[in-house]
């Protein structure tokens, strides 16, 4: 049945998938909020650079962190002699996919910043509450759906990166080997067919558990609120 | 402590213009669909900025286009209620309620008591009627013990008997918390029920204010308003239950009403229409009419289907106005000057607000 090396695969797939949403949401919540919000000069430019993973070929992603991250590099260097050098580790391999996965959490967690109707915040406003309060008790709260939704798309997206991955982290088995890395790798030896259709299978489930979960706790938060 | 609105804006391709004082009882800001009056209550509120002039609310400056002055909404302490009541719908009514909230809990019992949503409480707003969700908006703002409470046509879209409780809930609430209220309407039956002073604005424009007796007095009102019945609002006090009357007192005269179970010392806002007061030139006896007010006739100026006269009662400084036909007021030769009787049937006299005299 299935291998111990095949268990291992998806437990470094749920880690690295875990990590990279978990280290994205933040900052595609900071980011989402800001696009949904603000104005500023250059607004264009920063919407260009976050969708950029969601049109840029994943090797290219994957080869940019490698020149700016790598441990010959300046940055990578530096990060090196500090021992905390992402690159051939699962660390990267985090990395990589939060990268794929932030521009799917930003566009859903935007829209649900978007949707808000003015009236609560002004509302909210004239009661007394402050802007830091408007956003931790009406704005955050009333985004959950939207965010519980991006973190399902970038969860999934995550779990299933490949392309930036091997390129940054290269695949590595029990190192930076997820599923995807790990169904590339049976795939391509002679007699891994069975094993490659147990890694595709393995590569589904969550794929489709995690946007199971996230379409019900999606409509459970709606329904709280009256809105189906 | 005074509080006054002097302020110019333009918003889009649309200039405007306040200037009020605001006094500490009811106000009703009223007029026409598209007059501005959200948009000067946004103003206030801070939520659009004027283009100068001057904000202050009990002596603190909220706005002044000169010192640069235009403080947050958050810091104004002035609560606004919109149309669409807006209850955050993740929290439930309590939660609501209480969110900024800065009154005592056995108070907002007490205020949620008297709104009736006390049962409702645990509710989430998606499950309430639209007037459970007004009234709770209402508290929700009272809860945070504002400065000034701005309500945004608050009785619109309910029916007879709720509006009715709306009203009385607005004065007492106002009464109780001692808390101006800047109450927006377009029906001059809602300002006659419930507001003590009026702003009128037209065109972006609010310059006519003052007592409410005062402003709806002042004939720019009555075609602003489109009131088809002319007629005068009096305040009286009740002073006499008798064979199922009372009696209010007018200077050294009496107005005699059905008694509906107001308590003797209580005031009230009484409207007398025009057409519903006749002319006598002396007492007369063998009538159903118990009122019989002796007034100076003061100005008789012409109206729709005949002239309207300007009484003064006597030993008062209140006024009457009686519709008569040209007919009539030359039958009898009526001149200015000269005294005549009101003929008022009590069933006539209708009562707007009664309320326990606060000395």
């Amino acid at each position: 049945m299935i291998s111990n090396f095949e268990i291992e695969a998806l437990l470094l797939s749920f880690k690295v998938a875990i990590w990279a949403t978990v280290v994205s949401l933040p900052l595609a919540i900071v980011i989402g909020h800001t696009m949904a919000r603000r104005d500023f000069y250059g607004k264009s430019l920063v919407e260009v650079l976050v969708h950029a993973p969601l049109v840029v070929p994943p090797v290219v992603v994957g080869y940019l962190l490698l020149v700016l991250l790598a441990p010959n590099s300046v940055l990578g260097g530096w990060l090196a002699s500090t021992g905390l050098s992402p690159a051939f580790k699962w660390q990267g391999a985090a990395l990589a996919s939060g990268l794929m996965a932030l521009p799917l959490m930003i566009r859903a967690i935007r829209q649900a910043f978007e949707a808000e109707p003015k009236a609560y915040r002004e509302v909210a406003a004239t009661l007394g509450a402050t802007a830091r309060q408007r956003f931790w008790r009406i704005s955050l709260p009333l985004a959950v759906p939207g965010i519980l939704s991006g973190v399902a798309l970038g969860f999934a997206r995550a779990i299933g990166e490949f392309g930036a991955t091997i390129t940054f982290a290269a695949n590595i088995p029990g190192l930076t080997q997820t599923l995807p890395l790990a169904l590339y790798s049976a795939a391509q030896s002679p007699g891994g067919e069975a094993a490659a259709a147990r890694l595709a299978l393995l590569c589904l489930v969550p794929a489709f558990a995690s946007l199971m979960i996230s379409e019900w706790l999606t409509r459970r938060a709606r329904r709280k609120r009256g809105l189906s | 402590m005074k509080s006054h609105v002097d302020i110019t804006w333009r918003l889009g391709k649309y200039d405007g213009e306040a200037r009020f004082t605001l006094p500490p009882g009811v106000t009703a800001l009223i007029g026409p669909s598209g007059a501005g009056k959200t948009t000067l209550a946004r103003l206030i509120a801070g939520l659009e900025r004027p283009n100068g002039g001057t904000v202050t609310l009990n002596g603190k400056t909220l706005f002044a286009a000169d010192r640069r002055i235009n403080l947050k909404p958050e810091a104004r302490e002035v609560a606004l209620v919109p149309q669409d009541s807006t209850l955050f719908p993740h929290l439930t009514l309590y939660q609501n309620i209480t969110f900024m909230g800065r009154i005592s809990e056995a108070d907002l019992m007490m205020f949620c008591e008297r709104a009736g949503i006390r049962q409702l409480l645990d509710a989430r707003p998606h499950t309430l009627s639209g007037g459970e969700a007004r009234r709770a908006a209402i508290i929700r703002a009272v809860a945070c013990n504002p400065a000034l409470l701005i309500l945004d046509e608050p009785l619109n879209g309910l029916d007879p008997l709720r509006r009715k409780e709306m009203m009385a809930l607005i004065r007492e609430l106002n009464r109780k918390a001692s808390l101006p209220i800047l109450m927006i309407t377009h029906q001059t039956d809602e300002m006659l029920h419930t507001a003590d002073s009026a702003i009128l604005m037209q065109d972006m424009r609010a310059t006519i204010t003052g007592p409410l007796e005062e402003v709806f007095s002042r004939p720019e009102t009555a075609s602003l308003l489109h009131l088809d019945d002319a007629g005068q609002l009096l305040s009286a006090k009740v002073s006499e239950r008798k064979s199922g009357m009372i009696s209010c007192t007018l200077g050294p005269q009496r107005l005699w009403l059905p008694d509906d179970g107001e308590t003797v010392g209580s005031l009230l806002r009484l409207r007398i229409l025009a057409h519903d007061v006749a002319i006598a030139l002396e007492h007369t006896k063998g009538l159903s009419i118990v009122n019989q007010i002796e007034c100076r006739l003061v100005h008789a100026a012409p109206a729709r289907g005949g002239f309207d006269l300007m009484l003064v009662p006597e030993g008062t400084d209140l006024q009457l106005s009686s519709r008569i036909t040209a007919h009539s007021l030359n039958a009898l030769s009526l001149k200015e000057g000269m005294t005549v009787y009101a003929l008022i049937k009590a069933v006539a006299v209708k009562e707007l607000i009664s309320e326990a005299s606060t000395g």
